[in-house]
């Protein structure tokens, strides 16, 4: 066991030297990829940290916009079942007034309706009416008859308005002015001497006198002078039974 | 002995094969060093994984006992167990000796231990503080440590030179006797008890620095002066 100095010197200095050249060559280089790896696993991991954070950022995001679509979608939904329940309500309401304006316009012309068949029946009944009254006073004619329809007509003639007394006086003024009496049969010769009395004093004066015999009168008398005329037969008095029943319909 | 012959001389001092061989294996060692490291990137492939490993499993093992020095230790502590255990298998090649069977290697590197513990001890707590730590627990322990020191660095070197050329010298007889492919078992052995003497050699420092330290990891650890 001996111990050479100038190996042991030697020795101590070759480790010596060792130590620094592998802390150089291997221990420095080693630890640096080693920390530069360790960084970069720091800096993915913060990265991820990061990415963690904004993701968890933009799901707290969405969650809130989805409650708030939710809010809004909901807000909306109502929103449309007003609107639903308005228009329904403006809709009922507007077939409503249609049906009311229909019932009532139905109504109207139903009345209308009813009102001109109830014209219609009066207007035949009164027809039936006039054609029954023609048919019985055509029965009932005769010189009987005659003789008291010149009497009202000469009722009549007495008792005219001064208004229609001085028209039946400017007829007669004309210089061609003659009386026509017209008559279903002949006159008499009394019932022309009354008549021809009767006029000359509603006239205050003589008037040529013309007879006619026309049938169709059915009785009584017609006089006419010039424009103006006094009606005193069955057929005039039946002609206005009708006018007056056709402008009281 | 055959280390003791100086296989030629420089200014008058005889260079040995011990300091040959070193002198190769720290050239081996700085080259295949710079090889593998010229190249280091993000995702190693396979020999920048065990540079890494090797490296890695170096500084866990200083941290668990001082873990705020594992940085600082890891050039001296890491060397010292990459060189003692590729020494120590050197001689298994044929032609070849271990520097660590040479007693000038292992004194060498006892010294280099027995210096450092003072120097980081000292770096650590400062010089009163380190000196004071031989009073404690009373002044009477000052002789106890002063041959604690002595008789430590001296089985430190002893122990590692010991194994490794009782192992060489085993081989080589058993050899001699037995013939070719005998020995092979007592080399396996060596390459074990190389790897083992390595291991043991790097702990017992760390535990000597780790007891000049005084730090707070190694108060927690006190049971490593028993490895």
């Amino acid at each position: 066991m001996q111990v050479d100095m100038t190996t042991f010197v030697l020795q101590i200095v070759n480790f010596l030297v060792l130590v620094w050249l592998l802390k150089r060559f291997l221990y420095r280089p080693v630890l640096a990829v080693i920390a530069r790896r360790r960084a970069a696993i720091d800096a993915a991991l913060g990265e991820a940290r990061d990415a963690e954070a904004r993701a968890r950022d933009l799901r707290a995001e969405y969650e809130t916009k989805l409650a708030n679509w939710a809010t809004e979608s909901a807000d909306a939904h109502a929103h449309l079942a007003e609107e639903l329940a308005a228009e329904r309500e403006r809709r009922i309401a507007q077939i409503d007034a249609a049906a009311a304006a229909e019932q009532e316009r139905n109504a109207s012309l139903h009345s209308r309706r009813e009102a001109e068949m109830c014209h219609a029946a009066e207007r035949d009944a009164l027809e039936a009416a006039a054609g029954f009254a023609a048919r019985l006073l055509e029965r009932l004619s005769g010189p009987e008859l005659d003789e008291r329809l010149v009497t009202v007509a000469l009722e009549d003639l007495a008792t005219l308005s001064a208004e229609e007394s001085g028209k039946l006086r400017e007829a007669a003024t004309h210089t061609d002015a003659r009386i026509v009496l017209t008559t279903p049969r002949p006159l008499t010769g009394e019932q022309r001497d009354r008549l021809v009395a009767g006029l000359r004093s509603a006239l205050g004066r003589d008037l040529p006198c013309d007879e006619q015999v026309q049938p169709r009168l059915l009785g009584g008398v017609r006089i006419a002078i010039g424009p103006w005329l006094l009606a005193a037969s069955l057929q005039d008095e039946l002609a206005y039974f009708r006018l007056g029943l056709t402008r009281a319909g | 002995m055959e280390t003791l012959h100086a296989v030629f001389s420089i200014a008058g001092f005889g260079i040995t094969r011990t300091v040959i061989v070193t002198w190769a294996l720290m050239a081996v060692l700085t080259a295949t060093s710079w090889l593998a490291t010229r190249r280091l990137v993000l995702e190693p492939g396979a020999v920048q994984t065990v540079l890494e490993g090797v490296v890695g499993a170096i500084e866990d093992a200083i941290a668990q006992f001082l873990p705020d020095h594992a940085r600082l230790l890891l050039p001296f502590v890491g060397t010292l167990w990459i060189f003692i255990a590729i020494a120590n298998l050197l001689g298994i090649l044929p032609t070849l000796s271990s520097p660590t069977a040479d007693l000038a290697t292992t004194v060498a590197l006892a010294i280099i231990v027995f210096l450092s513990v003072h120097w980081y001890g000292i770096r650590s707590d400062g010089l009163r503080a380190y000196l004071a730590h031989y009073l404690a627990p009373n002044p009477i322990m000052l002789p106890f440590h002063i041959v604690s020191e002595i008789s430590r660095t001296v089985a430190l070197a002893v122990r590692l030179f010991g194994n490794v050329m009782s192992l060489e010298m085993a081989a080589m007889l058993i050899l001699l006797v037995a013939g070719f492919l005998v020995p092979v078992p007592i080399l396996m052995l060596h390459i074990v008890e190389g790897l083992v003497q390595a291991y043991i050699f790097g702990m017992l420092t760390l535990v000597y620095i780790a007891g000049g330290i005084h730090s707070r990891a190694a108060r927690r650890n006190p049971e490593g002066e028993n490895a």
